[in-house]
Parts: structure tokens; C-alpha cells; sequence
């Protein structure tokens, strides 16, 4: 049955590494840890996720923590470009069942290890049982590997999103001071309101003049958020609008390696040093249970 | 009667001028008509033709069987193949075997390098890396990235000659290196202009100009003639597979002046690709079907 114009390479690829396999040694069985995950997230596209994911990931494991970055940006993802990356494996082989989510992980600079994403990804959204079932068996495995897995989401809350931000443990809701922003914040929070309970949502504003402006951002969107919505996020920190964040990317190396003293990266540190503490002490629900939900219902 | 025709004949070989069918003996005239209806350029196919006329007895020259070897065999001369093509050869210089895909817009370079990369890979286990210059076309690097992924071989996105370098570096330890560039119309001279600039800093040992089976000769010799001043080496035909005649593979070849390293056959990687093989072509020539792969 010939599925796509690879499907002959694919049967080929299979049976060689069949043969390969046989080579391979046993995993030796380590007690098992849950990592804390972490989703990054943003109404508006291009206000920063995915460099306040990688400086992030990087300055986290500086920090001495196991971290593993889910790219899952299904429409846009980057940030194996920023990186300077080129995995031979990514998320669009995993759910193609082409690969293991473990077999899909590379280094990236900093000390992290990275899923890379893939754009065009829609058919997430259209999963089988079967695959469904081998996704889940595959983070829950991702969870045991790492202390922090740390998840960029595309921008906006489509069905894929949506999943990821249900599952973690806690979302991180990326905006700037420009209005439009705001708004597309608040519609993100609103909709992950409405489908998940005892959610951890923090507000992060980036590409501010100083924390006098994240403050005031902050306060627009939790007043709006506790008039219609009940709730609040919680303020998160903020990141001060750096030059240097463009350049790094131009170069592409993360900022807080390539300009390590910057003002960019001092807030990168405090945001690492802040989510640190709270991913000490995880939440019990572990990601599957909540994955499950998710891909059921 | 047939005393006439024999005259008429004999003076027409005498004059070695450009052979009717109708003038030629039964057996030939045949293969001669094969020959036009496969679009050989005339010239071409009066050449062989009369090759074969004075190779040939005039018994012989009435025997259907006969004519058609003689006329195969005259063929493959005029389709000079690349004999590396079939297995893998390392360079000479050590470094990796560099071989870089180029040609006009659409005509399966993108699909050819993953067949190419994945015979290497997994029939010859050679360590393959693949590099794409085609930072240009929408979603290009996502379709090698896919067949980069599926075979399991590395692969560098470049998008400044001066990158080049660092990519080829970091493939040292490869077999063979696969080049993707980005397709470009024989017309738009900037672009040839900017993929000389790629391949001169890439340097690869061959570069192969990728050409689609299903274009007019016109089209092609245009393409020949503008990608060889950026440099050619070789040729492959695409799309065989969806190929009316095939005579224009021979007229290009013979006017090219070009050896054929390749052929392809259809869209799936990575079984439909092979060297390039005169005999197979000759019976394609010839009217042959495409599927059939005669072996001798
Ligand atoms: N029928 C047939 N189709 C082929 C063959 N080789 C490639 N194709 C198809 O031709 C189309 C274009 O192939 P690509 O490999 O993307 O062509 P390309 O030269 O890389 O295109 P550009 O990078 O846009 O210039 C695809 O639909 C391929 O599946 C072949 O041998 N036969
Ligand atoms: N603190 C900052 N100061 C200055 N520029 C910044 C800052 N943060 C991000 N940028 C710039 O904003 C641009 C977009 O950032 P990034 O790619 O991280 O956003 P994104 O939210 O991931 O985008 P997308 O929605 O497309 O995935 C980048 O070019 C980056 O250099
Ligand atoms: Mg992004
Ligand atoms: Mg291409």
C-alpha cells in the first residue's frame, strides 16, 4: 500500500535499523523522576516565545537541571534555527511514527536537549488511537528522562495548543506592552480558562523600557482577567527590550550565551532563578494523566 | 519491378544522402520510422541509419531482427553514459564525494538527491550528509528535511556562499555529500550568477544539471547551454515515467556533448532512479516501454 511517495523508503529505513537494533543494549533502570513541564505561550505571534524558551532552557540547565524543549510551534517553529541547529529528526517524524520522541532529542548549545518542530503540522489534530497511544507512551518515557520540559507553543490557542497548555504544569503566557498584545493575552488566558481547572498561568511581559511598564501591562491584564474571568494570572517577570536579542538571533546563538552580561539576560536570569524555585516542587498529576484527557476528549 | 527498386536503392546508398523510409529496405526502414516517431532529430536518426546500411548485408538489411540489433547497438554509441554512476566511488582528493544537483525550477532535483541519498546510504552504507541551498523556494528545506529524516542522514541548511564552508566541514567525515540547490530558470542570468558563487565555494567533484524527460528539446538545449556556462558535468533525466518519446534524450545528449549519470522513473524514493544505461535507453529510443528493463 503505497501511503506517499516515501513509503517504499520508509519500509526500507525499518528494516534496516531492525537490523541494527540487534546491537543496541538495555536501558538500566533508573528510579523514575517526573519532570516539571512548562509551556510557553502567547496570544499574538512574535512577541518572543521562542527566545524566552531557548535563553530559558540554556540558563536552566546552566543552573544544573535536566532540560528538554519541546519545539511545538506547529505552524512557525524555530527554534532549532535559533539554535543553529539541524536536527535529522523532528516532532513531524514522531507523530508520522517515524521516530520515538527519545530518538527525535539532540543537544543544542547551552546544554539543553531539544525536540525540534515542524511546521505544517495539522494533521495533530486528526491523530488515530494508534498513534495517540504511542504519543502518550512516548512523553510519559520524555517525563522520566529530564527534571524541566519546556514547551513552545505556536501563537493563538488552536486544538494543538490547547493540549499542551492543559498539560502542563504551568503555562507561561508571553505578551508585550503594544495593545494588540494585551488583548491577544487575555483571549489566550480566557480560552485555557475555560478548559482546564487549577491551571498555573503566569503573565511574562517582554520588550519593555523597564519593570515600571511590566507592572502596568501586568495590572491591565489581571484586572480584566479577575472582572470576567474570576482569576488571575500571576505575574511572571518581565524582560527589558535589548538590542542584543535581535543581533543573537541574527547570529543565531541564544542571547544569554552570546551576550551573557546584557540586561536582556539579567531578566533571563531572574526568570530562571523564579521558575527554578517553583519546579522544585512539582504537582502530582504527572503529564499523561492530563495528555490523556486531552487526546480523548 | 523489383530490379528498379534495387536501383533506385543502390543509388541512394551511393549518394549517401538523407535516407527516405520509403527508399530503405523493409527491415530498416522500420527501426528508421521507429526512430522519427520517438522525435530522434532526423539528421540523427539518417546518421545511424546509414551506419547501419553499410555495416549490414543486403539480406541482412531485409531482416527485421537483425536491423533492430544493429540499430541498438549503433545507438549506444551516441549515448555516452557515466560509468561511477552505478556504485560508489570515493574522490581522489579525500575529501568527501561532492556532487551537486542543479537545473531549472520543478524538474525533481529535490527528489532525486533523496533517491541518490538513501541508494548510498542503504545499499552501498556509505555515510551520507545532505546540503540544500534552496533557502529560496517555500517549504523546500522541510521536504529534504523529511527524506533527511526518514533515511537518518544529516542535513545542513545554507543560505550565503560564504556558509558553505562550516557545512562542508562539519560533513569531513562523510562518504559522500549531497548538494540541493535551488531551481532556477535558464533565463534569470542573477540567479545562474548567484548559483556560480554557491559552487564555487562548494567545489564538488561533479555537478550534475537535472533535466525533465518531458520537455521540448528546444527547452532543453536552452537549459543545457545556460547551466553549462555555471558548469555541468553530467545529466540526469527526470520523469521518464511521463516521457511521450524519448528521442530528444539522445538528441540532447548527442548535442550536449554530456555523459548521463541518471535516470528516474517516478516520484517514489527511493526505487525509482537508476544509472543511466545506453542499452536500456537505446530500447527506449526505440520505442520500448519504459517499465521493461532489458538486461544485455
Ligand atoms: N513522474 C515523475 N515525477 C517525478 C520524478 N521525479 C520527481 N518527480 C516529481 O516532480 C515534482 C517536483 O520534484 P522536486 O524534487 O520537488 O523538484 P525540484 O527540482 O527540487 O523543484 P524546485 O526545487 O522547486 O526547483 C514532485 O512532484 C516529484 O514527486 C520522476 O522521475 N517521475
Ligand atoms: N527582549 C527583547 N528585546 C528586543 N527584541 C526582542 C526581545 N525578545 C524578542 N525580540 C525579538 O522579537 C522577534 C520575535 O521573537 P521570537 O521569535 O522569540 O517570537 P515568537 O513569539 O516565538 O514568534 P512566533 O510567534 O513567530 O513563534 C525576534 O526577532 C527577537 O529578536
Ligand atoms: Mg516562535
Ligand atoms: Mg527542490
Amino acid at each position: 500500500m503505497i501511503v506517499d511517495q516515501a513509503e517504499a523508503l520508509r519500509e526500507l529505513v525499518a528494516k534496516d535499523r531492525a537490523q541494527d537494533d540487534r546491537t543496541h543494549a538495555d536501558p538500566g533502570s533508573e528510579a523514575p523522576r517526573r519532570a516539571t513541564i512548562l509551556a510557553v505561550t502567547s496570544g499574538k505571534g512574535g512577541v518572543g516565545k521562542t527566545s524566552v524558551s531557548v535563553n530559558l532552557a540554556v540558563q536552566l540547565s546552566q543552573m544544573g537541571r535536566d532540560v528538554i524543549l519541546l519545539d511545538a510551534d506547529l505552524g512557525t517553529a524555530n527554534a532549532d534555527v535559533v539554535c543553529n541547529i539541524n536536527p535529522p529528526r523532528n516532532l513531524s517524524h514522531v507523530v508520522a511514527g517515524r521516530c520515538s520522541l527519545q530518538e527525535a532529542l539532540v543537544e543544542a548549545p547551552g546544554g539543553f536537549r531539544m525536540i525540534a518542530g515542524a511546521s505544517g503540522l495539522a494533521q495533530m489534530a486528526a491523530l488515530s488511537e494508534f498513534e495517540r497511544a504511542r504519543l502518550m507512551d512516548q512523553m510519559r518515557e520524555l517525563e522520566e528522562d529530564a527534571d524541566l520540559i519546556l514547551i513552545d507553543t505556536g501563537a493563538g490557542v488552536g486544538p494543538n495548543v490547547l493540549g499542551f497548555l492543559v498539560a502542563a504544569d504551568q503555562i507561561l503566557v508571553v505578551t508585550t506592552p503594544e495593545p494588540t498584545a494585551i488583548t491577544d493575552a487575555y483571549a489566550v488566558i480566557k480560552t485555557v480558562c475555560r478548559h482546564g481547572e487549577d491551571l498555573d498561568i503566569r503573565l511574562l511581559v517582554n520588550m519593555v523600557r523597564d519593570e515600571r511598564e511590566a507592572r502596568a501591562v501586568y495590572d491591565r491584564v489581571a484586572g480584566v482577567c479577575n472582572r470576567f474571568l474570576g482569576v488571575a494570572p500571576r505575574y511572571a517577570g518581565h524582560i527589558l527590550s535589548d538590542p542584543r536579542v535581535p543581533h543573537a538571533v541574527r547570529r543565531r546563538q541564544p542571547f544569554v550565551l552570546e551576550h551573557p552580561a546584557s540586561p536582556a539576560s539579567m531578566c533571563m536570569h531572574r526568570l530562571a532563578h523564579r521558575i527554578d524555585r517553583h519546579a522544585s516542587s512539582p504537582r502530582g498529576h504527572g503529564l499523561l494523566r492530563r495528555m490523556a484527557a486531552w487526546l480523548v476528549g | 519491378m523489383s530490379a528498379v527498386k534495387h536501383l533506385v536503392s543502390q543509388m541512394m546508398h551511393q549518394q549517401k544522402a538523407a535516407a527516405a523510409p520509403s527508399s530503405l529496405p523493409k527491415g530498416l526502414s522500420q527501426q528508421y520510422a521507429a526512430l522519427i516517431q520517438q522525435e530522434v532529430a532526423s539528421e540523427l536518426a539518417d546518421e545511424v541509419v546509414n551506419k547501419v546500411r553499410h555495416q549490414l548485408s543486403e539480406e541482412e538489411l531485409h531482416d527485421e531482427e537483425i536491423c533492430f540489433k544493429a540499430v541498438r547497438r549503433e545507438l549506444v554509441r551516441y549515448l555516452p553514459i557515466d560509468a561511477d554512476a552505478s556504485e560508489f566511488k570515493p574522490s581522489k582528493d579525500g575529501r568527501p564525494r561532492t556532487i551537486a544537483l542543479m537545473g531549472p525550477t520543478g524538474v525533481g532535483k529535490t527528489t532525486t538527491i533523496a533517491k541518490l541519498a538513501a541508494t548510498f546510504k542503504l545499499k552501498h552504507k556509505k555515510n551520507v550528509a545532505l546540503i540544500t541551498l534552496d533557502t529560496y523556494r517555500i517549504a523546500a528545506v522541510d521536504q529534504l528535511r523529511t527524506y533527511a529524516g526518514i533515511i537518518g542522514v544529516p542535513l545542513h541548511v545554507v543560505a550565503r556562499p560564504q556558509e558553505i564552508q562550516k557545512a562542508l566541514n562539519l560533513c569531513k567525515g562523510c562518504d559522500v555529500i549531497l548538494i540541493d540547490t535551488a531551481g532556477r530558470s535558464q533565463r534569470d542570468d542573477a540567479r545562474l550568477t548567484e548559483l556560480t558563487a554557491f559552487l564555487d565555494a562548494a567545489k564538488p567533484h561533479e555537478v550534475h544539471l537535472v533535466l525533465s524527460s518531458t520537455c521540448s528539446q528546444t527547452v532543453l538545449m536552452e537549459a543545457v547551454q545556460r547551466f553549462s556556462q555555471v558548469r555541468t558535468d553530467r545529466i540526469i533525466f527526470t520523469k521518464l515515467d511521463e516521457a511521450v518519446t524519448f528521442g530528444v534524450l539522445l538528441n540532447v545528449l548527442d548535442k550536449a556533448d554530456m555523459r548521463l549519470s541518471y535516470v528516474t522513473t517516478g516520484q517514489e524514493v527511493p526505487h525509482q532512479i537508476e544509472p543511466g544505461c545506453p542499452n536500456r535507453l537505446a530500447d527506449l529510443v526505440l520505442g520500448q516501454q519504459v517499465g521493461e528493463r532489458s538486461d544485455s
